[in-house]
């Protein structure tokens, strides 16, 4: 079964630009992504039923043409709240992940260009978060404020914006030590020019890679977050509030409360991270620097 | 092909290694074991909210009386008593013999101790409900074996009070009772003496070889803290609980499975919307009245509580000897909207909300996350009273925040109700002298009809003037609707079927679907056997 | 001891103290600028609610809160530093005995859930490694993705699903069985028995990232010259594989299992809850939930000073273990 070298080499070419399926992994992903932005931005038009609105007269009906994806113990359409689910789960995840690496880029470019002191005292920053579990700290943010939409945002970007920093500030380090820039800076340009016509363009591969690999790993977060009870309001739908809701459902054989929103997570994550992974190999391709 | 084959045989010897049977335990007497949603903080017979909490002790403690099947007074600690006929004055005599736990002999000075401590109000942060014995005026020790007590008023459900779990004055005298251990150890005159707790896993308690009623038959009483019910309905199957409190939703996911039985336990637990008479807009009646009718309860009933339980419409159930048949009303929201209409409330924008002087019909309904009955109770009644036009927005928060908000913003999805005398509970919660008093009196409903109604039925002794005076007090509840009641809610149990002894009372308002340590359907667990 | 590693490890354990100066400092702000009433915070809600306004003016001033922050904050550090970490209002007991009861059943939990997943990755990796390009490869890297990609509830919700109510073979939740045996042998078994479930969920769903880490960094290795000097030799791709490509990547495999610590020390909420797994995450759930301030604190504290120290010896570990590793 160990192949012969050229052999090999071959199959993993074929692997990289092929996928398990011969299609382009990229390409699933990206479709998929698109279709569920589309899905998010529509979903008050595609829904025949409120996503709040209760049916006491019809729970827990199996899928039907009429709820395509059955409906609740309160008898909630599960299709409209799938849908709406998306419209949470998107934004939460693009806007922490937007939040966490805006500020995780400003830090680490203030730290690695401006060097010495504030260098030194932002690293003690990232360093001091950086040590509390990230779970512990999310309890922490939790606790402290009423939970909305825009909290969890804020706890889950205020969580994860350290590595980022640590990667953007390296970048910076190594590119301000560059020929190009040192003779740019004796050639009389400031530091604001360096940072915007030099130093920003290099790192927005590191920036666009992150968002997206972050905004998979912020859905994740807020899921778990919202299981627990700890996250979007329960009455709001979400994927994690569903998943909480329906775990006495499966005992009883009731698969559709949990299967859809359950599978939302999956494909939407996985696609976002196969976007992501597959935007790492193509902005970098020889680089080793680990993006998280 | 070496990895994968290891691989394999790996993970199969791993799970088959696993699902051999467990090696019996040694048991010496036989175990009833318990699991319970929420772990109590700590073994105070008095810091639970519950108001059952007084009737029916945690198993450690005894008090002077007890209720029984029917949920009348019997003796316990007080062999026999006597009541004047103002209902002033109670004298207990005391069981000879009686020992605490600890071996020493329980006294009439531990009578005098515990209610002088009740009565002082000086540990009302560790005894919240205490101030209800505010209205004994002196306790006397007549002899060694006697005590009167002096009340400041007769208050015919008084008596009830005296099943107070007694504390051991010999302990705690002289001790700070916010730093003591003793709250995590107790020592007790009960059937059960505590035996251990892992803090977060399991109580151990163990029986009472010298107990004065006849040690119980069950040697030991281990309650296990499982907050997920999946995880205790799956104990339940596989043998290692012996008995759980189930959500009525689940009832399909446990009946039919062998050796278990169902009980479904009647409850004076009602839930309500509350609707603070002091607030707009609910201090125009004909929107509580239109909020009454709006709601279908029979459809919660039905789907919420999987049909266990009955509607509600006071706080008194069928079977409550006072209940008055004559205050049920349909569900109706043509009439709701009748009622709104003739308010003076219109839609004039057409965004199907009402308004009146230029403010909408809508309101924030609170309900505590962590109950999920409620949680659906809210939800559901959102879209009932969109459909008469007023805008509702549930909103959980947890029951620190809810405690810490009381006055401010009442409009919550409450609970509340109580199997004893009519007086209980509901004197608190429907007079005037309650307001602002802690969880009494959420809709800070001020009647002095039912002011005087109230204060007539707690005083007077005859069964018949008091069924009058309550059945009164639930028309004018009923027309006024302080609180929008909904549905009683029973109590479902799923036990092992080779237990015996079980008796199913109206239970009181407790600790919602995870089961308390105290009161529930085991109120009387030192009675039951176990085959 | 090497000169340079003793300076090496000297250098960082400086760097310690005002690291938890820092999380002190952050521990005490989150917590005074936060919407929470201290008073609150210190004794409980309902307690408030039911004190007379004399005895609560009475806490304040013990607390210090007419002092400024400052004041208070050093007032705080030195409980800290003297031991009492203050008292949980929803355990009734003091903080510190509360998280040191917990943490062995975090440990124990994590310890094997990551273990099993260190050493799933390094199977699966060497498997795949050695598949390269193959339809294993290929699965087991979608699978890893797959995995990547599920919340870890949803892992566990599957795995008590299947392996708990279905099959009925392994329990689904607690660490011991109700009535627990009391002869040794049965008792490990027992424990055995309710640990697999929750440990094998943790380790299936964080493998992927070991998995494709250890697996990337062994092609890399195969693509190194001394591998080319290897097959010219006349050496199999397995042998290659087994002797040189492994031996050099495991070092920096270690390295990533460094970066775990974390997690080992937070240990998992969720999997410590679905299970009733009485251990930190559970706690810090429960504080969390019911808002007991000082265990949050406490726990912050505790968890982040782990964290540390575990940073440490991954690191002193690392030197030790690969003589190439620069100290600056």
């Amino acid at each position: 079964m160990i192949l012969r070298n050229a052999e090999m080499k071959a199959r993993i070419m074929r692997l990289q630009q092929g996928g398990l399926l011969g299609i382009k992994q990229v390409t699933l992903g990206m479709i998929c992504i698109a279709l569920l932005i589309l899905l998010a931005l529509l979903a008050p038009y595609l829904i025949s039923y409120d996503p709040v609105q209760v049916s006491l007269d019809q729970p827990m009906q199996a899928p039907s043409f009429d709820h395509p994806f059955g409906t609740d113990h309160l008898g909630r359409d599960m299709f409209a709240r799938v849908l709406f689910g998306t419209r949470v789960s998107l934004l939460v995840g693009i806007c922490a992940a937007a939040l966490a690496v805006s500020l995780g880029v400003l830090i680490g470019l203030l730290a690695g260009y401006f060097g010495g002191l504030v260098d030194s005292i932002l690293m003690r920053l990232v360093d001091t978060i950086y040590s509390p579990p990230e779970t512990i700290l999310l309890m922490v943010l939790v606790t402290m404020f009423t939970r909305s939409v825009w909290t969890i945002i804020l706890a889950i970007g205020l969580t994860h914006w350290m590595g980022t920093a640590r990667l953007v500030r390296s970048e910076a380090l190594s590119i301000r030590q560059r020929p190009f820039v040192e003779s740019a800076t004796s050639l009389g340009a400031g530091d604001g020019y360096i940072l915007y016509r030099h130093i920003m363009p290099n790192l927005l591969y590191i920036a666009i890679v992150s968002v997206t690999l972050m905004t998979a790993h912020a859905i994740l977060t807020e899921s778990f977050l919202s299981f627990l009870g700890l996250g979007i309001p329960p009455h709001l739908p979400s994927w994690g509030n569903m998943l909480n809701e329906a775990q006495r459902d499966i005992m009883q054989g009731i698969w559709w409360t949990t299967m859809f929103p359950g599978l939302m997570i999956v494909i939407t994550v996985l696609s976002i991270n196969l976007l992501g992974e597959d935007l790492k190999k193509k902005l970098a391709p020889s680089r080793g620097t680990k993006i998280e | 092909m070496k990895t994968k084959f290891f691989l394999a045989v790996l993970v199969v010897s791993v799970i088959f290694l696993a699902s051999l049977p467990l090696a019996d335990a040694e048991q010496t007497g036989k175990t009833l074991n318990i699991a319970l949603g929420k772990e109590p903080d700590d073994l105070n017979p008095l810091s639970f909210s519950g108001h059952g909490a007084v009737y029916d002790s945690i198993k450690v403690f005894s008090g002077l009386l007890k209720s029984d099947n029917n949920l009348q007074m019997a003796p316990d600690l007080a062999e026999s008593w006597e009541v004047s006929s103002d209902g002033k004055i109670y004298t207990f005599h005391l069981k000879k013999g009686v020992k605490w736990h600890d071996g020493s002999d329980f006294t009439a000075e531990d009578v005098k101790f515990t209610y002088d401590l009740m009565k002082s109000g000086k540990w009302i942060s560790i005894f919240p409900t205490s101030s209800e014995f505010n209205a004994i005026d002196s306790i006397n020790i007549v002899d060694p074996n006697t005590v009167k007590f002096t009340l400041n008023e007769g208050i015919v459900s008084f008596g009830e009070r005296f099943c107070l779990a007694i504390l051991p004055e010999h302990i705690l005298d002289g001790q700070d009772l916010a730093k003591t251990n003793f709250w995590l150890k107790p020592i007790g005159t009960g059937p059960y003496k505590f035996d251990s707790w892992k803090k977060g896993e399991e109580l151990v308690l163990k029986s009472n070889p010298d107990f004065y009623d006849g040690a119980p038959k069950i040697d030991t009483l281990k309650y296990v803290f499982v907050p997920d019910e999946s995880a205790r309905i799956n104990l339940l199957k596989s043998g290692e609980v012996d008995a759980t409190k189930i959500d009525p939703r689940s009832i399909k996911t446990v009946e039919g499975t062998n050796g278990i039985k169902i009980y479904s336990e009647p409850s004076a637990n009602w839930f309500a919307l509350n609707l603070p008479s002091t607030m707009w807009p609910f201090d125009i009646k004909e929107v509580r009245q239109a909020i009454a009718r709006a709601i279908n309860k029979q459809q919660i009933l039905d789907t919420i509580f999987n049909g266990q339980g009955e509607i509600a419409y006071g706080p008194f159930r069928k079977q409550d000897w006072v209940y008055n048949p004559d205050i049920a009303f349909s569900y109706d929201p043509a009439e709701a909207k009748s009622l709104l209409a003739d308010a003076g409330f219109k839609d004039s924008n057409g965004d199907g909300v009402l308004e009146k002087d230029g403010k909408n019909l809508e309101f924030q309904l609170i309900y505590p996350s962590s109950e999920s009955d409620r949680k659906d109770i809210a939800i559901a009644a959102k879209t009932d009273l969109a459909a008469i036009g007023i805008k509702v927005e549930p909103v959980g928060k947890s029951w620190d925040e809810i405690t810490q908000e009381l006055y401010r913003s009442n409009f919550i999805t409450a609970a509340g109700g109580s199997p004893f005398d009519p007086d209980d509970s509901n004197y608190h919660l429907w007079s005037s002298k309650s307001i602002g008093q802690g969880w009494w009196n959420p809709a800070s409903y001020n009647n002095p009809e039912v002011d005087k109604l109230l204060e007539d039925g707690r005083t007077s002794f005859d069964k018949e003037k008091r069924k009058a005076i309550y059945q009164k007090l639930q028309t004018i509840l009923a027309d006024d609707q302080p609180v929008a009641f909904i549905v009683f809610g029973n109590y479902v149990y799923a036990l092992n079927d080779k237990i015996t002894g079980v008796v199913s009372r109206n239970g009181p308002h407790g600790e919602g679907n995870n089961g308390g340590i105290n009161g529930e359907l085991w109120w009387n667990v030192e009675k039951w056997n176990k085959e | 001891m090497d000169r340079n590693l003793a300076s090496f490890v000297v250098r960082r354990v400086i760097q310690i103290p005002p690291l938890l100066l820092g999380i002190s400092i952050l521990t005490f702000l989150i917590f005074n600028f936060s919407p929470v009433d201290p008073v609150v915070a210190y004794l409980g809600l309902i307690t408030v609610q039911k004190m007379p306004p004399e005895d609560l003016a009475k806490v304040e001033t013990q607390l210090g809160l007419d002092q400024p922050v400052q004041v208070r904050y050093l007032g705080w550090l030195e409980k800290i530093l003297q031991g009492d970490w203050g008292f949980s209002y929803i355990n009734k007991r003091p903080v510190m005995d509360v998280i040191l009861e917990r943490f062995p059943a975090t440990l124990l939990l994590t310890l094997t859930g990551y273990g099993l997943s260190a050493i799933l990755a390094l199977i699966l990796g060497l498997a795949s490694a050695l598949r390269a390009g193959s339809r294993f490869d290929a699965s087991l890297n979608g699978l890893s993705y797959l995995l990547y990609s599920m919340p870890t509830f949803l892992v566990a919700l599957l795995a008590m699903l299947i392996f708990s109510a279905w099959l009925g073979w392994l329990p689904s939740s607690r660490m011991v069985s109700v009535d627990a045996p009391e002869s040794f042998m049965p008792y490990i078994y027992d424990r055995i028995r309710h640990l697999i479930l929750p440990a094998s969920v943790l380790a299936v769903s964080h493998m992927a990232a070991f998995y494709a880490y250890f697996r990337s960094s062994l092609q890399e290795s195969m693509n190194e010259d001394y591998v080319l000097t290897a097959r010219a030799k006349g050496l199999t791709e397995r042998d290659i594989i087994l002797r040189h490509a492994l031996r050099n990547s495991l070092l920096p495999f270690i390295t990533q299992i460094g970066l775990i610590i974390p997690f080992l020390i937070g240990g998992s909420v969720v999997v410590e809850s679905i299970f009733a797994w009485p251990g930190i995450g559970k706690l810090a759930y429960d504080a969390a939930l019911r808002a007991d301030y000082m265990l949050l604190m406490g726990l912050t504290l505790f968890t982040s000073l782990l964290v540390i120290l575990g940073n440490l010896l991954a690191d002193v570990a690392y030197a030790l273990v690969d003589p190439r590793v620069k100290y600056g």
